[in-house]
């Protein structure tokens, strides 16, 4: 069962340099309790895309055109007041910099306390208690005390989990979180990503997880979608992925991992730079780059196809062909 | 041998109220000894808080430490000893020598200068070319040395990615030859498919131009892909050093081995994040904690690593740590 359905995405944004097609003609779904991790580089259109979902862009200058389903419901163009309703209380979402998420003139019990009453009619001590016990759950210490307390004086790893404890205290079906470690030491990324994981499993709430990180991908996600320059390059299974890589993008990245046993030597890499977006090339955004480029690649968008395993790949390499 | 530190310290003083009085210090290194040696890749590495850059900027004299000493050996054979500035008279020499890439390559090139002023510069300060025409011969050798082309040199650095801001970067610290690089997270602003590019280049030049570099990481992985010493920091203190591979194989200090397990595995089939139990964040470093550093989060606490500091404790050949744990009758 999917849950939310985004067919042919399209985010583009009017600027001076010209239109920007930031997400062009994506489409995937979030299956019910699943982790979907999307995974690319700067620019390459993850974080626009969870934004379009959210109706976090505002239009005009964004453009948005497709369809966005949540359970049936039409999220693009959807009325701002109806919007509200689901925004939160049916999907929630969790931002990279825990630091700007919040608002330093209120205390974080507060600032989650307001999220909670936007969507439940329930007395102030009620929340309080729930959204202590949420603080607790997410392993912050003296939860008690550290709801009256500012966010200042929490470091970027407990504010981050105080964000993962205030969204999942409305009890949300879909959480989107986007790039939420990236900021954090290595060590505070594993108690996070360990807190989500075992949220997860307890409440089945189904996640977005966008990152750039392949390792942070590996721990959590059930399934991966990869993204290159606007475009879903790469579909499947997060253990198939790993082990059976198609895309030539997908391949170059696993293969740019720094490998104990090849200390010091020279590291296979992916020439040239991510293009800018309002200057994606012609035909396969990803040909300038690639090793396998054919003369197809250079004029002609590859379209999604489908291989074995749910493994789906939009690269000329494969079309009519099974295996390579 | 080209630079060695002795207890070197580094507090930062928090002025308060008007008159700016100090209310405190940010103990940013607390007794660091480190040497750097000809032709090696020494790694550093540790979370944010550690001191790593601050060690790198004491270094390069952008700091000058609170205490301790640092000793550089000059390439004449020439040893200049001193506690917090570089005396002056070696100070140019020094800066020559010893040069640094920053981590942000958005904020570390001036935008008003073009390429070429911006190596230009270097070359014009230590008047190191009499012909103008030579010099220009060397800017355009220097840009093809980090993989850029000439006619860069009229760009201005809004015009570039990251990555070849980066190059631009290493190419205004090979400009003047130096001995050390000073490294601080060159790849840690770029993007995955383009800091390989940038590890190779590095390696590259070292390989080449017998380059030794003062490798600053958080990258765990990326820090022993270059490096042939590793020094691992905490709070201001060393906690492990030794041969990358010896540190990597034969880990000692608790700290390195929880580092270590943090490091997602690129494996979905073996997810072992699940292993790590490291509670707790890093305390502050206006307050660190008595004793070992670590104390506080640490699964093999003693009484004696709550009083005592651990001094540096040899493990192995060429390899130490600090920690209780090794040493004998405690």
């Amino acid at each position: 069962m999917s849950i939310i359905d985004v067919k042919h995405l399209k985010t583009h944004f009017k600027t001076e340099e010209g239109i920007v097609k930031a997400v062009d003609d994506v489409s995937f779904e979030l299956r019910d309790q699943e982790i979907l991790a999307i995974v690319g580089e700067s620019g390459c259109g993850k974080s626009v895309t969870v934004q379009s979902i959210m109706g976090l862009l505002k239009t005009p200058p964004a453009i948005i055109r497709g369809s966005i389903k949540y359970r049936n419901e039409e999220l693009v163009g959807m009325p701002l007041k109806k919007y509200y309703r689901i925004r939160g209380r049916e999907i929630g979402m969790i931002f990279q910099e825990p630091m700007s998420a919040f608002d330093p003139l209120y205390t974080v019990g507060d600032q989650a306390a307001e999220a909670v009453s936007q969507h439940f009619t329930e007395s102030k001590t009620t929340i309080r208690k729930k959204i202590i016990e949420m603080f607790d759950k997410v392993g912050i210490p003296e939860a008690e005390k550290r709801y009256d307390e500012y966010p200042h004086q929490m470091s970027g790893g407990m504010l981050q989990r105080m964000m993962i404890a205030l969204t999942l205290s409305c009890d949300p079906n879909v959480l989107i979180a986007d790039e939420p470690t990236t900021a954090l030491d290595v060590t505070i990324q594993a108690q996070v990503l360990n807190v989500m994981r075992d949220l997860q499993r307890e409440t089945g709430t189904a996640i977005i997880f966008i990152t750039h990180d392949l390792g942070v991908v590996a721990e959590l996600a059930d399934r991966v979608h990869v993204m290159y320059a606007g475009k879903v390059v790469e579909k499947a299974d997060s253990i198939e992925l790993f082990d059976n890589p198609k895309h030539p993008y997908t391949k170059g990245l696993l293969a740019s991992r720094l490998k104990r046993e090849l200390k010091g030597q020279e590291l296979p890499y992916i020439k040239g730079t991510v293009p800018r977006a309002f200057e994606f090339p012609a035909g396969c955004r990803f040909h300038p780059r690639c090793p396998n480029k054919m003369a197809i690649c250079e004029s002609k968008m590859p379209q999604p196809i489908l291989l074995q395993n749910g493994h789906e790949v939009s690269c000329w390499l494969y079309n009519g062909a099974d295996e390579s | 041998m080209i630079i060695k530190g002795k207890k070197i310290r580094k507090y930062f003083p928090i002025k308060k109220g008007i008159f700016l009085q100090t209310a405190g210090h940010v103990k940013a290194l607390e007794e660091v000894d480190f040497f750097v040696q000809e032709h090696e890749t020494l790694g550093v590495v540790g979370e944010s808080g550690c001191g790593k850059t601050t060690l790198g900027r004491v270094i390069t004299q952008l700091y000058n430490p609170t205490s301790g000493e640092l000793e550089y050996h000059s390439p004449e054979k020439q040893t200049f000893t001193f506690s917090k500035k570089m005396p002056k008279k070696g100070l140019k020499k020094y800066r020559r020598d010893i040069q640094m890439i920053f981590q942000d390559p958005f904020s570390s090139l001036d935008p008003r200068m073009t390429i070429g002023d911006i190596l230009r510069e270097p070359l014009d300060v230590h008047e190191i070319y009499d012909n103008p025409a030579e010099r220009e011969d060397y800017i355009e050798y220097l840009l093809s040395r980090v993989g850029l082309y000439a006619d860069y040199a009229s760009r201005y650095p809004h015009e570039f990615s990251g990555g070849q801001r980066q190059r631009i970067s290493l190419a205004r610290a090979i400009a003047l030859k130096p001995r050390l690089i000073v490294c601080d997270e060159p790849t840690s602003a770029l993007d995955v498919s383009v800091q390989s590019q940038i590890v190779n280049l590095l390696q590259e030049l070292k390989a080449e131009e017998q380059m030794t570099y003062f490798f600053i990481s958080h990258d765990l992985d990326l820090v022993h892909h270059m490096s042939e010493r590793i020094m691992v920091m905490y709070l201001g203190s060393v906690m492990e050093e030794g041969d990358s591979t010896s540190v990597f194989e034969n880990t000692a200090h608790p700290y390195t081995k929880v580092l270590m397990k943090s490091i997602p595995h690129w494996d979905p089939k073996q997810k072992k994040l699940k292993d790590v139990h490291l509670v707790g964040e890093p305390p502050s470093p206006i307050n660190p904690p008595k004793g070992c550093p670590f104390n506080t989060r640490c699964t093999h606490v003693m009484d004696i690593c709550k009083n005592e500091r651990p001094p540096l404790i040899e493990i192995e050949d060429n390899h130490k740590a600090a920690c209780w744990l090794f040493k004998e009758g405690v």
